[in-house]
């Protein structure tokens, strides 16, 4: 019996004697160099050629024709408190004007795939405005795409390509 | 004067406790539950429409009543039922249920431990164009509605402010984006004699086949952290397109209250996915829900017509067996209109048609028309019903989805699409156990225990007393291990199962392996390993002895 009580409390004992590790930590620092890379949705950010074709296309809920992009952004202060992006767009074979949008939103770290420890944008539509599908397709896009965050840091970048309607 | 555009699709909730008391309707008014906005898709890929139905919620004076929301095309517009939310809400809703269990023999307690569960107007139709069509008008239940279409923000506003509405000085730029794609926009009055007492959710069918929903205009008078609860229909389970979804972490949950802080747990969650993602609370079967609203023959609708006073068919009516509602406290006021004498003593329309007797001095005098009166409630009430339940047969599927956004975060309308090639079903109850370790005839409320989440990560917790003495919860003692709220955050569409951009899945296994239970500088995962080490070589030492 005597025995048989110092197993238990060795085994408590034991459990109260076992080590401790730290957490890990997620990835995604403000501290390199900055830069945003912008990319078609659906295509990864290494499968991009400038010049290659672009989609535009009705979105879902209807209206003015859309190019679905996302951004990935290294080097801004606390973008997941907030940043302002602005995208402009324009015909460089005749200087037409696609238009501007901007808006706010916060940027998610990434901790997995070829994008980990990076700021993401998954989901930026670029729209244009005033604009039939029909008119786009065939077209040259060069869209320049900024990102600002609440320091006044701005990094820019742009893609262009012929606008193709699926 | 000042109008109000409102674009809250809130749900008028029936409260639990309207069934307690006396009456049919007993003395509430059945408030209107802010605590989320509410909006169901059905999305018809065959045919190649959308309908939406969407609760109309307003506060103010019924003369300044005026509702807008833009539509992709030109919509078909009726009035839907309340009983619609409150089905499909009450389906679907998450439910968090904390399982116990104990090993070994629990002793109970010889003297009072604290119970666990305890410790927890009409339109001036004929204003001037100025870049705006006015391409319908119609009257749909207690409104006179307008679908219109502009050139610019500006002359809507202005059409809009000349037709009677006095708008938010800041609306111009959140309708631009509308006006730039081409969209609709119903605008909703009260038709004479209604007030905002009348307010009915709406139905809009147009041809679509994509779920969006209007959120930049709800910016306008949304409430800071608004939970937002979106039902798509259709043909297979439905994933936000342009938003992020995230997978929520039930670590986060307080389990010992039965999730009471799932809505903060979801906000957490959105906002860690930069304040624009959704929830999926379920995905599954509408069969659980078809025939929930409305059956044909499931009342005899024709007994109506018997009625001898108003008072009789109010009865009648009371005893087809319908829930208490907003929408047949409507219905009920179309037939036999509620006083404004009344009103002005302060009665609810509740107190009054639970009791029409009691006030049959201000009911109609002469004969009783029952015949009109019960085509004017099978239009007011049944026909609701009858388009509400027409969602759950012309539907397999159904998808809950949820978020909470601030008006700042409302920069861009989530759009909905149907994804095949994930995993359907996604269940709306969640289990966790919790296993008391009694030992050899240990209280029970002595016993350490663990807390097992369905993903398996098992948190040691002290025993119930400890938190007693101590004057802890449960879930304030897991502390780091209640964030983040979002465990995994992906990036869906239309097609394959979507990108994770960040999956806290292991950092979370590991945590709940390290977590120290107070009383003990160990963590669980050593805590188990330091036993066995022990124990294995205290038998060894027995072995060599013996």
């Amino acid at each position: 019996m005597t025995r048989g009580l110092l197993i238990v409390g060795a085994f408590l004992l034991g459990g109260m004697s076992a080590g401790c590790t730290t957490s890990p930590e997620v990835p995604c620092e403000s501290n390199e160099d900055p830069s945003v890379q912008v990319v078609p949705a659906g295509l990864g950010f290494d499968e991009w050629m400038d010049g290659d074709d672009l989609v535009a296309a009705t979105p879902p809920q209807g209206g003015a024709p859309y190019t679905p992009l996302r951004a990935r952004v290294t080097g801004l202060v606390d973008p997941q408190v907030g940043v302002t992006l602005s995208l402009s767009g324009v015909d460089p074979s005749d200087g037409s004007e696609y238009g501007e949008i901007s808006y706010d939103t916060r940027l998610v770290c990434a901790n997995v795939g070829d994008s980990a420890g990076l700021w993401l944008a998954a989901d930026v539509h670029y729209r244009y405005f005033d604009w039939d599908l029909g008119e786009l397709d065939g077209r040259r896009a060069e869209i320049s795409f900024s990102v600002e965050d609440l320091d006044g840091n701005v990094v820019e970048s742009s893609l262009g390509g012929t606008l193709g309607v699926p | 004067m000042r109008t109000l555009i409102s674009l809250s699709v809130v749900a008028l909730a029936i409260p639990l406790d309207a069934f307690a008391c006396g009456g049919f309707f007993c003395n509430n008014d059945f408030p209107v539950d802010q605590s989320a906005e509410q909006i169901v898709f059905g999305v018809d890929s065959q045919t190649g429409d959308t309908t939406v139905h969407v609760t109309v919620s307003y506060e103010g004076e019924s003369d300044d009543f005026a509702w807008i929301v833009p539509v992709p095309t030109l919509p078909r517009l009726d009035v839907s039922s309340d009983a619609l939310f409150t089905a499909i809400s009450n389906a679907t809703q998450p439910q968090f249920i904390l399982e116990r269990s104990q090993t070994g023999i629990c002793n109970l307690p010889e003297f009072g431990g604290r119970d666990l569960e305890d410790s927890d107007t009409a339109f001036p139709t004929d204003a001037d164009g100025g870049g705006v069509e006015v391409v319908a008008k119609a009257q749909v239940g207690p409104y006179d509605t307008l679908t219109l279409r502009a050139e610019s923000s500006s002359e809507l506003l202005t059409w809009l402010n000349e037709a009677g509405y006095d708008l938010p000085s800041n609306l111009e730029p959140v309708l631009a984006p509308y006006i730039a794609s081409g969209q609709y926009f119903v605008a909703l009055k009260l038709s004479a004699g209604n007030d905002t007492g009348d307010l009915a959710p709406l139905a809009m069918t147009y041809p679509s086949t994509s779920a969006s929903v209007p959120i930049q205009l709800t910016s306008i008078a949304a409430t800071p952290d608004m939970p937002i609860e979106v039902y798509v229909l259709g043909e297979a389970r439905a994933v936000p397109d342009n938003y992020l979804h995230v997978q929520i972490n039930e670590s986060a949950i307080d389990w010992f209250t039965g999730g009471s802080n799932y809505k903060d747990v979801i906000s957490l969650a959105a906002d860690e996915a930069g304040g624009q993602a959704f929830a999926t609370d379920y995905s599954g079967t509408t069969a659980n829900l078809r025939g929930t609203l409305w059956q044909e023959g499931q009342v005899n609708l024709e007994s109506l017509r018997d009625a001898s006073s108003a008072a009789e068919f109010v009865q009648m009516v009371f005893g087809l067996g319908f829930p208490p509602s907003a929408s047949l406290l409507d219905a009920l006021m179309d037939v036999v209109p509620f006083p404004d004498e009344l009103a002005e003593q302060g009665l609810t329309p509740g107190n009054f048609y639970d009791c029409l007797e009691c006030y049959s001095e201000y009911l109609p005098q002469g004969p009783f028309d029952a015949d009109g009166a019960a085509a004017q409630f099978e239009v007011s009430f049944i026909d609701g019903l009858r388009l509400a339940e027409e969602l759950f047969a012309s539907f397999d599927h159904v998808t809950r989805l949820t978020s909470s956004m601030d008006a700042s975060e409302m920069t861009v309308d989530p759009m909905f699409v149907f994804n095949t090639d994930m995993e359907q079903r996604v269940s709306n109850i969640h289990i966790a156990q919790l296993i008391t370790h009694c030992g050899l005839g240990e209280g029970w409320d002595n016993g350490e225990r663990v807390l097992e989440l369905a993903d398996g990560r098992r948190i040691r917790l002290p025993a119930a007393s400890w938190m007693w003495e101590n004057d802890e919860t449960e879930y304030d003692l897991m502390g780091d291990l209640t964030t983040p709220a979002a465990l995994v955050i992906e990036d869906l569409s239309a097609t394959g199962e979507g990108e994770v951009l960040f999956d806290f899945s292991d950092i979370a296994a590991e945590r709940a392996r390290q977590f120290d239970r107070p009383g003990c500088a160990c963590n669980s995962g050593g805590s188990l390993a330091g036993l066995w080490t022990v124990g294995l070589l205290l038998l060894g030492l027995r072995r060599r002895r013996a």
